[in-house]
C-alpha cells in the first residue's frame, strides 16, 4: 500500500505542477523560428540576413525584448541556410538595408507597420494582435507551441508570398 | 489514356532531353516537402500521410504515430517490423530470422493483405497477394527520415489495401538532406550486414542519394519437423539498391526519379500457415514532376513495380506481378481557411496464372479523389476526403483442366467508395480532441481472383485450389475518438484512442476443411477464396512519452483489442483462417527507457503480448492452438568513438533464448554488434 500511496502522490504532484506553471514567451526561440520562417518566402533572402529590431526606448518592455532579441542573435545566429544578425532601430529611424523588421512588444504597431510597408519590408511580431490589425505581415510565438500567423493582405501589400507547403501549415487571415 | 500518354511523354522527355539545363539560380524552388526544415520550424514532425497535404503531426485528422530517424537509430533493430512492434496497436508475427508480418489493430496473419506499405508514397507491398515482404523493401534504416503509421482505414487517400492502416516510410530528401553513412553489423545466428548510403549534389541543379544493403543470417532452429518440413527452411539473405534523384528543372518545377531493386530469400509461412522457402525479386521505377504553379502544387507521377516470387517448396509456383500506377494531383490552399486536393489515379495490375502458366489475370482501376480541409474556427478544423475506385477485371488465356471457370466470368467491374472525415478540436494549448470516421475498401487480390490455381496432393486425398472472380471487396469502417494531451510541465505527452471498427465481406483463405465443391467421379474436390462473413472490433490505445532530467527518456503504451466474428451461415472460420477473434491478442503493452550522457547511450524496451491462438496444420487441415502470453526484453548500448563513428551492441529477446510466438519457428534471442560511420 505504501508503494501505491507514493505513486499516487507522485502523480498528484505532476498534475499540480501542470496547473502551477503557466507558459511564458521565449524571445530567443521566437526570433529563431521567425528567421527560419523567412526561408519559406518565395524569392526569400539567403546567406547573411540583417533583422531590424524595432523598439521604443520609452517603454521598458520593448527595450527588454529588444535586448533579448539582440542577445539571441549575437554575432550571427545560424538558422537553416540563413545567418541572422540584428540592428536595433527606433520606429522613426526605420530604413532599408535590412531584410525584415522584428517589432517588439508595446510598440505603436500601426506606425511601425506603416514604416515597414513603405520600405517593402516584412514585419514580424510575437504579438498576434499586430497581425490581426494588418500592421504586421507575420506573428510568431513558440510557447507553448509554435504558432505562425500571416496576414495575406499585409503580405501582398509589400509584394511577398510564402511557399505552398508552408502556407498549408500556418494560420492565414 | 491520352492524358497518361502525354504525361509519360512529358516526364520521360524532360528526363532524357536534359530539362535540367533550364534550371535557374533563383532562390525560389518548387518544393518536394522539406520535412527537415519544417520539423525544425514547428518543433514537431510534419506529415503528408493523413490527407495528402502537409500537416503538423499533432493536428492531423487521423490517428497516427511517427517514428523519427533518432528513434530508428536508437532502436538497435536491423529491420523495420522490430521498430514498428514497439508502437501501440501494432502486432508483429515473426516467422523466421528474415520474415515477419505486421498487423495494425488486429487481424494479423501470415501474409496479411490488410496493410498498405509505401516508400515516399509509392506502394512497396507485393500486389499479387497484397502482403509486404519486409526484408525485400529497398530501403536502408539509415536513409529513413521518419516512418508514418496511420491507424485505421485511409483508402480515400491511398486506395486499396489501406484498410487496417498505412505505413509510409519517408526517406531523407537528397535535395535538402546530406546523408552519408556506412554500417557494418555482425551478430548471433551468423548475422552479417552491410549498409551504405551516399548523397551527391551538383549545386542546386541535381541531388541524388544512392543506397546499398546486404545481409544474411542462419534461420531459427526448427523444433517441430511435423509442422515445418526441413526442406522449407533456408538461411535468409537480402540484397538491395536504390537511387533517389531530384532535379530542379526550373525555379517552379522539380523532377524526381526513384529506382530500386531488391532480392531476398527467406523461409516464411504462407497464408495457410504452411512454410515455404521463398525467393522474392522486386524492381521499381518512378518518375514524378512537381510544379509550384499559380493554381497550386501540381504533381504528376508514374511508376512501375515488378515482382517475381518463387515458392521453392511448391516446385513450379512462380508469381510474376507487374503494377503500373499513374497519378495527377493538384493541392491548393484556395483561401485562408480551405485547402483542397483533387487527384486522378490509374492503375494496371497483372499477374500470371500459376502454376499452370496458361494465362494472366489483370485489372485496371480508375480512381478520382477529392479532399477538403477547412479551418472552421481558431480551435476547430474539419477534413473530408472521398475516392471512387472502379476496377475492371479481366483474364487472358485459358485455365487448367481442373478449374471450372471461364474467361467471361472475369468480365467484371467492381466499384467502391472510400471516405475519411475528421474533426480536430484544440480545446486548450495542451488538449486536442479528434473525432474521425473512415471507410476503406480492401480489394480482392489477383491471387484470390484467379492468379493461383493448384492441384494439391495430400497423403490421403487430393484437392484443387482455384481463384474466385466473384469474391467481393471487404469494407472496413472505423469510428474513433481520440484525446491528445501535452504535459509540458513534465516534458511529456500522452494520448488515448477509442475505436469501433466493422469489416463486412471478410475474405477467407481456402483449406481442405472448407470444401467449396465436393468430389465427383470425375472431379476432385475444389476449394477457393471466398467471403466468409463480417467482423467487429473494439479497441483502446493509450501511449505516453517524455524526457526527464539528466538525459533520460521514456515511453509506454498499452493496447486492448477485441475482435468479434460474425461468420456467414455454414462457414467454418477456422477452415478459412478467418477466426480473427481467436488469433488477435487482446492485450499488448510496451515500455521503453533510455539515457544519453556524453558519449554513451543506452535504451531498453519491454514488450508484452497476451495469449492468443494460431493455426497448426495437420495433413492440410487447420485447427486452433493456444500461443502463450510472452514478454520480450530488447536493449541497445552505444558508444561514440568519434563524432562520426559509433559502436553499438544491441539485443532482441534478451530474457529468453527461444519464445513460441506462432505455430511456426520459435523466435530466438539475437545479439548484434555494429560499427556505424556518418559524415
Amino acid at each position: 500500500m505504501k508503494f501505491r500511496a507514493r505513486w499516487a502522490w507522485i502523480i498528484f504532484s505532476l498534475i499540480l505542477a501542470q496547473l502551477a506553471f503557466p507558459a511564458y514567451a521565449d524571445t530567443a526561440k521566437d526570433i529563431q523560428v521567425a528567421g527560419r520562417a523567412l526561408t519559406f518566402l518565395e524569392n526569400g533572402p539567403s546567406g547573411h540576413v540583417v533583422i531590424g529590431v524595432v523598439f521604443d526606448p520609452s517603454k521598458s518592455a520593448s527595450v527588454a525584448q529588444k535586448d533579448a532579441v539582440m542577445a539571441a542573435l549575437g554575432s550571427g545566429l545560424d538558422v537553416g541556410s540563413l545567418t541572422l544578425t540584428g540592428k536595433p532601430m527606433e520606429v522613426g529611424a526605420i530604413s532599408g538595408g535590412v531584410a525584415a523588421l522584428y517589432l517588439t512588444d508595446g510598440l505603436n504597431f500601426a506606425a511601425a507597420g506603416a514604416a515597414g510597408k513603405a520600405h517593402k519590408l516584412i514585419t514580424i511580431s510575437a504579438d498576434s494582435a499586430c497581425v490581426n490589425s494588418g500592421a504586421c505581415v507575420m506573428s510568431v510565438t513558440t510557447t507553448p507551441k509554435v504558432e505562425i500567423k500571416v496576414n495575406r493582405a499585409a503580405a501582398a501589400g509589400i509584394g511577398v508570398s510564402f511557399k505552398s507547403a508552408f502556407r498549408m501549415l500556418i494560420t492565414e487571415i | 489514356m491520352k492524358m497518361l500518354t502525354r504525361l509519360l511523354a512529358t516526364l520521360s522527355g524532360c528526363a532524357m532531353a536534359g530539362c535540367a539545363v533550364m534550371a535557374g539560380a533563383s532562390a525560389s524552388f518548387a518544393q518536394s516537402i522539406d520535412y527537415g526544415s519544417l520539423e525544425q520550424l514547428f518543433n514537431e514532425p510534419v506529415t503528408t500521410s493523413a490527407t495528402g497535404s502537409p500537416q503538423r503531426a499533432a493536428s492531423a485528422p487521423v490517428p497516427m504515430d511517427i517514428i523519427t530517424a533518432a528513434d530508428i537509430k536508437r532502436s538497435g533493430a536491423v529491420d523495420i517490423p522490430t521498430i514498428l512492434g514497439r508502437l501501440a496497436g501494432i502486432n508483429v508475427l515473426t516467422w523466421g530470422a528474415g520474415s515477419s508480418d505486421v498487423g495494425v489493430r488486429g487481424y494479423d496473419q501470415a501474409k496479411s493483405p490488410r496493410l498498405l506499405v509505401l516508400i515516399n508514397g509509392r506502394q512497396v507491398y507485393t500486389d499479387s497477394y497484397g502482403y509486404t515482404d519486409w526484408a525485400a523493401l529497398p530501403v536502408r534504416l539509415e536513409e529513413i527520415r521518419q516512418i508514418e503509421v496511420v491507424k485505421g482505414p485511409n483508402s480515400a487517400l491511398f486506395g486499396f489495401n489501406a484498410v487496417s492502416g498505412v505505413i509510409n516510410i519517408v526517406t531523407f530528401n537528397p535535395k535538402y538532406d546530406n546523408v552519408n553513412s556506412a554500417d557494418v553489423t555482425t551478430g548471433t545466428q551468423a548475422y552479417a550486414g552491410i549498409d551504405l548510403v551516399k548523397t551527391f549534389k551538383l549545386g542546386d541543379l541535381l541531388s541524388s542519394r544512392v543506397s546499398l544493403g546486404a545481409s544474411r543470417s542462419n534461420e531459427f532452429k526448427n523444433t517441430d519437423d511435423s509442422q515445418i518440413l526441413p526442406s522449407s527452411l533456408q538461411s535468409p539473405k537480402t540484397l538491395s539498391a536504390s537511387l533517389d534523384s531530384i532535379a530542379q528543372l526550373t525555379p517552379q518545377l522539380q523532377a524526381r526519379l526513384e529506382v530500386s531493386w531488391s532480392n531476398d530469400n527467406n523461409s516464411t509461412a504462407l497464408p495457410n500457415n504452411i512454410y515455404t522457402a521463398l525467393g522474392n525479386y522486386t524492381g521499381s521505377q518512378r518518375l514524378s514532376l512537381l510544379d509550384e504553379s499559380p493554381i497550386g502544387l501540381l504533381e504528376g507521377s508514374v511508376y512501375q513495380n515488378e515482382s517475381y516470387t518463387k515458392f521453392v517448396d511448391f516446385g513450379d509456383i512462380d508469381w510474376k506481378n507487374k503494377v503500373l500506377v499513374a497519378k495527377v494531383q493538384d493541392l491548393l490552399k484556395v483561401d485562408p481557411r480551405n485547402t483542397i486536393r483533387i487527384a486522378m489515379e490509374y492503375r494496371h495490375n497483372e499477374m500470371n496464372s500459376d502454376p499452370i502458366n496458361t494465362g494472366s489475370v489483370f485489372y485496371d482501376v480508375y480512381s478520382p479523389s477529392v479532399m477538403l480541409t477547412s479551418t472552421l474556427t481558431s480551435k476547430l478544423s474539419a477534413t473530408v476526403a472521398a475516392r471512387y475506385d472502379q476496377l475492371k477485371l479481366g483474364f487472358d488465356g485459358s485455365f487448367p483442366s481442373y478449374v471450372q471457370l471461364t474467361t467471361s466470368e472475369y468480365n467484371r467491374t467492381i466499384g467502391a467508395f472510400s471516405a475519411n472525415a475528421g474533426l480536430v478540436y484544440t480545446a486548450t494549448d495542451d488538449d486536442t480532441f479528434r473525432l474521425s470516421y473512415a471507410r476503406g475498401v480492401q480489394s480482392p487480390t489477383l491471387a484470390e481472383l484467379g492468379g493461383f490455381h493448384a492441384a494439391i496432393q495430400e497423403p490421403y486425398f487430393a484437392v484443387d485450389i482455384t481463384g474466385n472472380p466473384s469474391i467481393e471487396p471487404s469494407i472496413v469502417t472505423n469510428y474513433e475518438v481520440d484525446w491528445d494531451r501535452a504535459l509540458p510541465a513534465v516534458a511529456a505527452k500522452a494520448y488515448v484512442r477509442l475505436y469501433y471498427q466493422t469489416t463486412t465481406a471478410v475474405k477467407g483463405i481456402p483449406s481442405e476443411l472448407g470444401l467449396n465443391l465436393y468430389p465427383t467421379a470425375t472431379q476432385e474436390p475444389l476449394i477457393w477464396f471466398q467471403n466468409v462473413g463480417n467482423s467487429d472490433m473494439t479497441g483502446l490505445e493509450t501511449a505516453a512519452s517524455g524526457v526527464l532530467p539528466k538525459g533520460w527518456r521514456w515511453n509506454a503504451n498499452y493496447t486492448y483489442t477485441n475482435v468479434q466474428n460474425e461468420p456467414q451461415a455454414g462457414v467454418n472460420l477456422i477452415g478459412h483462417f478467418a477466426d480473427y477473434g481467436a488469433t488477435t491478442p487482446k492485450n499488448m503493452a510496451n515500455l521503453g527507457l533510455g539515457w544519453s550522457g556524453g558519449k554513451w547511450s543506452a535504451d531498453g524496451w519491454l514488450h508484452y503480448t497476451s495469449a492468443y491462438q494460431d493455426y497448426p496444420i495437420t495433413y492440410g487441415l487447420p485447427s486452433l492452438a493456444k500461443i502463450d502470453a510472452y514478454t520480450n526484453l530488447d536493449g541497445r548500448v552505444a558508444y561514440e568513438l568519434t563524432k562520426q563513428l559509433t559502436f553499438a551492441i544491441s539485443g532482441q529477446q534478451l530474457n529468453s533464448a527461444r519464445i513460441v510466438e506462432t505455430v511456426g519457428l520459435p523466435v530466438e534471442r539475437r545479439i548484434f554488434a555494429s560499427l556505424s560511420a556518418n559524415w
